[in-house]
């Protein structure tokens, strides 16, 4: 049986008029990785933020690594690492300063772990540079390093890939990839780059206005997937004429980039290719998509 | 707290804002000793003296360090370590007891460098200059300095209080700063404009301000050409009871305030 890392229970926040949280019941598990998905302002911050104890939620109970007693909680979070918002570095320290300070909070003597740590976020090789004259992404990494120092068994990281150039990026991906196989590290990460999610996450939970809309494993996101022809043309109008008088397909998306979407088993590549070359539609590119997490999120909200 | 203690001491050694008071302290004191020393030839009545000729300025040591108490204070806010420290499990009673701890800290290590580099580079010039020392009234020159120097940790531990109330709940280091300069130069100013005022209950505000209490206990509180100093039982509680009432009033509304707001950053 796994073990419950994060439980909440008819968690809600509201903040003036507004509801941040509505009536949120999730449930974390020691190794999951669990991207959490939503536009912004839909309360993926405030959850995490009720999490690290920043913010007191306005009716609900959590629950941390199975304590739900308000001693109890904070001694918890002794075994979390957070990255929430805008990396919280002291701009006049250089990296190493940085984690020294924050090794101090931790009361970790061993200054080899400071090594370690920038070791794993590649910053190693930063010098004295202080934390002001960084780029956003070497302060992200700086944030993440800062996050790992006390080998938290628990991982809060909202949107820890900001900034980050591609090869940043797929670091990051490795590095939390590698905690949560090797050293058994629950992550919970939000992130507007769905991509980098999917490929990261085994459970996600879409949050859209406050409120938890659904909660699926990789697994059931891929099983839930269908398979589209993706058809780019110049002339969409045409295409579409075509699909809907000559295929009877009337059940077709177009993309925001303006390809068409055709559900694979309403038709088959040849006859499609055929058609549109017989009626002189010209075709840039043609190939078969499996629905991603984007499309499944854009569904789930409806839009 | 002893983790959270050693993590602020750790963040005050590479600040420079800290360094740059600490600099400013010893050119003060430096400066001091020589001018001082200067105009009086170096003579000392007894080895205490050079406290008692410093303690009158020490209202100089109220103009800077509110100011660095005001940054410290928000300091989390304006980084965001305050969401990293929460996390890590530190309670917000230990971070607002830590930060008020470390500010007492950093309060007795600057009156020490201020009275105690003007001790001695003034000692050491009247005995390298060979000027005269003394040996009058060394016991009760010894006990108004220390007392004097005793009030400024109290009164500095009050403006400290006061500040830091005002700054957990401001969060944002500008607004701070510009409230911390209305509290010092507001309590200033009522000291000064309402002394002579004709309402009876204006002239007691003005008696009991926080600038009229230490002018008065550093000597220095003069009306109509006369020095008014600290006699009489009821002047020494008053000197005493009203910092100790600030403390304990702005400590416990910023323990309330902090324990039950959201943190935002």
């Amino acid at each position: 049986m796994n073990t419950t890392i994060f439980e909440a229970e008819g968690l809600s926040k509201q903040y003036g008029e507004g509801m941040a949280l509505q009536n949120i019941n999730m449930l974390i598990e020691q190794g999951d990785i669990y991207g959490f998905v939503g536009e912004n302002g839909a309360g993926k911050t405030t959850l995490m933020k009720i999490i690290s104890g920043l913010v007191y939620p306005t009716k609900g109970t959590i629950k941390l690594m199975g304590k739900s007693k308000k001693q109890d909680i904070s001694q918890a979070r002794k075994q979390m690492g957070v990255l929430i918002e805008l990396p919280a570095l002291y701009p006049h320290m250089n990296a190493e300063e940085n984690l020294s300070f924050y090794c101090k909070i931790h009361g970790i003597k061993n200054t080899n772990r400071i090594k370690e740590v920038l070791n794993l976020v590649a910053l190693s090789d930063v010098g004295n540079k202080n934390a002001s004259d960084y780029s956003l992404g070497m302060r992200q990494r700086l944030a993440l390093a800062i996050a790992l120092l006390n080998k938290p068994t628990f991982l809060v990281l909202d949107e820890p890939i900001n900034g980050l150039d591609p090869t940043g990026i797929v670091e990051m991906r490795k590095v939390l990839a590698r905690l949560a196989h090797e050293e058994g590290v629950t992550i919970l990460i939000s992130s507007h780059i769905l991509s980098e999610l999917q490929l990261l996450a085994t459970k996600f939970g879409f949050i859209h206005k406050g409120q938890l809309i659904k909660e699926v494993s990789a697994e059931e996101l891929l099983q839930s997937a269908e398979t589209q022809i993706c058809i780019k043309t110049t002339e969409t109008a045409a295409a579409i004429k075509v699909l809907e008088n000559d295929l009877q397909i009337h059940s077709f998306t177009l993309s925001g980039s303006g390809e068409i979407l055709i559900p694979k088993e309403l038709t088959d590549l040849e006859q499609l290719m055929s058609i549109f070359i017989k009626q002189g539609i010209p075709i840039e590119g043609i190939n078969l998509s499996t629905a991603n997490l984007e499309h499944y999120y854009m569904d789930l909200i409806g839009e | 707290m002893r983790n959270f203690l050693n993590a602020e001491s750790y963040y005050m050694r590479r600040d420079s804002m800290f360094r740059g008071v600490c600099l400013l302290f010893m050119i003060a004191s430096t400066g001091l000793a020589f001018y001082m020393g200067t105009k009086a030839g170096f003579e000392i009545n007894n080895l205490a003296s050079p406290l008692t000729i410093l303690t009158p300025l020490s209202l100089f040591l109220y103009f800077i360090i509110p100011i660095y108490i005001c940054f410290f204070t928000t300091e989390g806010f304006e980084y965001g370590s305050i969401k990293i420290i929460l996390a890590a499990g530190q309670s917000r009673f230990t971070y607002i007891t830590g930060k008020y701890l470390s500010i007492l800290k950093v309060i007795i290590w600057w009156i020490i460098q201020f009275f105690g580099l003007f001790y001695i580079l003034y000692t050491s010039a009247a005995i390298i200059s060979g000027s005269s020392i003394g040996n009058h009234n060394l016991r009760i020159d010894l006990i108004h300095a220390f007392r004097v120097i005793g009030l400024n940790v109290l009164y500095l531990a009050a403006y400290a209080a006061l500040i830091m109330m005002v700054g957990i709940m401001i969060k944002r280091t500008a607004s701070a700063v510009v409230a911390t300069f209305l509290i010092i130069f507001g309590d200033f100013m009522i000291s000064g404009y309402f002394r002579d005022a004709s309402s009876a209950f204006l002239r007691m505000v003005s008696g009991h301000t926080l600038t009229t209490l230490i002018m008065k206990f550093s000597g220095m509180y003069i009306v109509n050409s006369q020095r008014f100093v600290l006699t009489g039982a009821r002047s020494f509680v008053e000197v005493i009871l009203i910092p100790l009432i600030i403390i304990a009033v702005c400590l416990a509304v910023t323990y309330v305030s902090f324990g039950k707001r959201d943190i935002h950053t």
